[in-house]
């Protein structure tokens, strides 16, 4: 089936039958869901299709959330705006640090993101005339996307599905291009991909900015939807490392993977969080979290993209 | 005249030269073949005039441009091209995905990057090969893969690094008609080479390398007649016993 109908399926599917059995914590776990998505997809084009291992993401993620949050307060101008103003600051950012940091390789490359990842957070709780520091920015005015005034659950919700669903399909349609065909190059191997004519500092460079831009989007959208922001629900490490789960469970290079990751680990934080003999310690259910992704790790290191292929030769070899 | 001229290439790692005021001049059109025993520094020649590593001293001249110390990528936009002695495919991908990721900084879009992919892989006869994963490819086939790849790139002079290393008797002839195809296009050649009946088959002359320096150059008999050569590969005792 081509991916343009069967994302609009699925999608469409997901907007019908979601708000039949929806109470408001079953909608906030979906745009969870979806918002979650949206950060993996925006790693996965990085460290999934070019082979660069960020731990920072968490920074274009913050920018977006920022930005989207200060202009919708200042001027209120319409999201679709707004949330594209923030993308365009994380993917320029993303210009500067790539410069910077793209002579590094491999894990040297991953600890200057996380580097620069925590300067940022350090500002950023620090600069209070622009972000009011560790106290944080309430949401103060109804933004509006196309016109469309969101701001119940289900405002966000449908946003949510219809922002993921353009995310995921950007995410395909690029990687089908010559600029995705060049990521992969150079994720496979640097030298021979310069052999070929590929300059590898402009073609990663190329990756982050897309990959920041999607992230600050999606970072806009997060904080807007929380009504509330604060350097450590943007810009904190935890949210790079995040980003990674939901794409290295689900699967690393491929766009079903931050889709299934994301749906199943974010569904299974909340589940958790509400077993009873977990509720002990309050940060219990993290350390079952945990035990549970080093297992996929382990016995399914292509995520679980990969089981359900291999459910599927299994099936198929019996049937 | 020339296409690709090198003067006095130094590589110095440390106290160590790997190549030592190596000169030599390629002819447009020409097949040159880079021989010597091992540690000769014929790789790193080759890393030197591919842009892999810059030289230390010394002038590599491209198509009458200095192109020293310029960047792989650059050199091949202005029409060099080099495989690799160890194999560098991409491994994940099939080998049409290999191709078409060689035919993209010379097409305008991926359609055009798809045509000229395909005619390729006619070309070297990786048709039947297509869809199989990169890496799983054997030895034999990879090498042509290597090959193919450069010449997707369309270049002007080709750089092949032991391209027949590894292979059996009947890749090797295989691969022998494949230069001579590709070099009858038009495409000069430099091959690093240790297969003897290979060089004598396609090269129209010969430099051997030893401990860095140049010991010989000249056409194939001459070259192969050269005392020194004979010295560099079998020891002063054979000389002597002659």
């Amino acid at each position: 089936m081509k991916p343009l109908i069967l994302t609009a399926i699925v999608a469409a599917l997901v907007a019908l039958l979601v708000p039949l059995v929806a109470d408001i914590h079953i909608y906030s776990i979906a745009i969870t869901v979806l918002i979650w998505i949206m950060f993996g997809q925006s790693w996965n084009l990085l460290g999934g299709f070019t082979g660069q291992i960020s731990f920072g993401h968490a920074m274009f993620l913050g920018i977006g959330a920022y930005t989207s949050m200060l202009i919708v307060n200042s001027v209120n101008l319409d999201m679709a705006v707004t949330l594209l103003l923030g993308g365009l600051l994380a993917g320029l950012v993303s210009l500067i640090v790539g410069f910077l940091i793209f002579r590094l390789k491999g894990p040297y490359f991953a600890l200057g993101t996380l580097a620069f990842a925590e300067i940022i957070h350090i500002v950023a709780r620090n600069w209070k005339e622009l972000t009011n520091g560790g106290e944080g920015i309430l949401l103060a005015k109804r933004p509006t996307f196309l016109g469309f005034q969101i701001f119940s659950k289900a405002e966000y919700f449908y946003l949510a599905v219809f922002l993921a669903a353009v995310v995921c399909l950007f995410c395909y349609y690029l990687t089908r291009t010559k600029t995705g065909y060049s990521f992969i190059a150079i994720r496979e191997d640097q030298e021979s991909a310069e052999a070929m004519g590929l300059n590898s500092t402009i073609v990663k460079s190329k990756a982050l900015f897309i990959s920041a831009f999607l992230a600050g989007v999606a970072g806009g959208f997060y904080g807007l939807y929380n009504k509330f922001i604060d350097p450590e629900m943007t810009f904190a490490v935890h949210m790079s490392a995040e980003m990674i789960f939901v794409t290295v469970i689900g699967g690393m290079g491929t766009i079903a993977g931050p889709v299934l990751g994301s749906a199943i680990l974010i569904s299974l934080q909340e589940y958790l969080k509400g077993i009873s003999f977990l509720q002990a310690y309050s940060s219990l259910y993290l350390i079952v979290y945990g035990l549970l992704i080093m297992l996929v790790i382990v016995y399914l290191p292509g995520g679980l993209v990969e089981g359900m292929k291999r459910i599927r030769s299994f099936v198929g070899k019996r049937g | 005249m020339y296409i690709l001229e090198v003067e006095k290439l130094v590589k110095r790692y440390g106290g160590l030269a790997a190549v030592n005021g190596v000169s030599f001049k390629v002819k447009r059109g020409e097949i040159l073949a880079l021989i010597g025993p091992n540690g000769a520094g014929k790789t790193t020649c080759f890393n030197m005039i591919a842009g892999a590593t810059p030289p230390t001293e010394g002038i590599v001249t491209f198509n009458g441009k200095d192109v020293t110390g310029d960047k792989p990528y650059d050199l091949n936009a202005h029409g060099m091209a080099r495989t690799f002695q160890v194999v560098k495919p991409l491994a994940n991908l099939t080998v049409f995905d290999n191709l078409m990721v060689a035919c993209l900084s010379k097409s305008r879009n991926i359609a055009e990057a798809r045509s000229k992919a395909r005619a390729v892989m006619e070309r070297t006869r990786l048709g039947a090969l297509e869809q199989r994963q990169a890496g799983l490819l054997s030895i034999g086939n990879l090498k042509r893969l290597e090959v193919a790849r450069a010449l997707a790139t369309e270049p002007e002079l080709l750089l092949m690094d032991e391209p027949m290393g590894g292979l059996t008797p009947p890749e090797v002839d295989q691969a022998i008609e494949l230069i001579r195809d590709i070099n009858t296009q038009g495409i000069s050649i430099v091959l690093i080479e240790h297969i003897m009946k290979a060089v004598t088959a396609v090269a129209g002359s010969i430099v051997v390398l030893q401990n860095g320096e140049v010991i010989s150059t000249g056409d194939p008999a001459a070259v192969m007649n050269d005392e020194r050569v004979i010295k560099a590969y079998l020891g002063d005792g054979y000389v002597a016993s002659r």
